[in-house]
């Protein structure tokens, strides 16, 4: 393989590292079972975190716009039954007839 | 390696998600990765343990990438670079790393005798190798193993491609002092081994 007398020759040793260092192939059955423990990972780093974050959000947004609508639903009423004490006959007492 | 990166970000943006486009990223990288460390280890049992911790350690930090025109598979070498630094740390004891003698390919010969003195010629060019610096003996399986050129290995080891062309001779010139002094320290045994002429 060498084939040098004393000096090896660095086109030499280039040729000879061409055929000695090739590609080596992991065997099917590693493989395929790293790939599937790879694949029952659960979940990315960041995906829960974002998705906790986006829950978060979504919660707040909720109870904003729930206690929003009670509020206007509130006011309404309170308007509303203003109005309907507005409309209705006042019944004044009598002051009395001695004064 | 260029042609596939187009593809491999837009498989990079799903995969924090998607196993499945993780899964694609494997298939295209592991059997790289897996020879790149073996030649690093020396023997399967550790290869396939640290390809394994590999792709581990790049799911965990996939979200982690960002695209800086470096390619997805120099990013795996680097994170199997620092872990096989790390295993060797830990292997310090062990002086060299003997590769295992069915990993390579053998030259094909009708002769046996002749394959014989082939394969334990090669078993000594990678014992040779294998006592070179680590950054040396990464350059020689991206180039030689890989088939990478120096602008890809380049960016791999994070130097320029005058730096690896500099580097890629000076390791051939200590490769060639390490084979040519293994092969003295072989020619001075045998001497002594020779039994004494009778008179």
């Amino acid at each position: 393989l060498w084939g040098w007398e004393g000096v090896l020759d660095t086109r030499r040793l280039e040729g000879i590292l061409q055929r000695v260092l090739v590609p080596v192939e992991p065997s099917a059955r590693f493989a395929r079972r790293l790939r599937s423990r790879l694949a029952s990972v659960p979940g990315g780093r960041w995906a829960p975190a974002w998705l906790i974050v986006g829950l978060v959000v979504l919660g707040f947004l909720l109870v904003v716009a729930l206690v929003t609508f009670i509020l206007r639903v509130l006011l309404a009423g309170n308007a509303l039954w203003a109005k309907v004490r507005q409309r209705l006959p006042r019944h004044r007492p009598s002051l009395g007839a001695g004064s | 390696m260029s042609g596939e990166t187009v593809d491999d970000l837009q498989l990079i943006r799903r995969a924090a998600t998607d196993r499945d486009a993780f899964g694609e990223l494997y298939e295209r990288h592991v059997r790289r990765i897996y020879s790149y460390i073996y030649y690093r280890t020396g023997n399967h049992h550790d290869a396939e343990d640290l390809t394994a911790r590999v792709f581990q350690r790049a799911l965990g930090h996939i979200a982690d990438f960002q695209d800086q025109g470096v390619p997805f598979s120099a990013w795996l070498y680097r994170i199997a670079h620092n872990l096989v630094a790390n295993w060797h740390r830990d292997e310090s004891r062990r002086k060299t790393v003997a590769l295992d003698p069915d990993a390579t390919t053998s030259l094909p010969s009708d002769h046996p005798e002749e394959e014989a003195l082939v394969a334990e010629e090669r078993d000594d060019l990678l014992a040779a190798i294998s006592r070179l610096p680590a950054d040396r003996q990464q350059l020689l399986i991206l180039k030689f193993v890989e088939r990478l050129s120096n602008a890809e290995v380049g960016q791999i080891m994070g130097r320029s491609e005058g730096a690896i062309k500099s580097l890629f001779h000076r390791t051939l010139r200590s490769l060639r002092g390490e084979v040519e002094q293994a092969a003295r320290e072989v020619a001075t045994e045998s001497d002594q081994g020779k039994p004494p002429s009778t008179p």
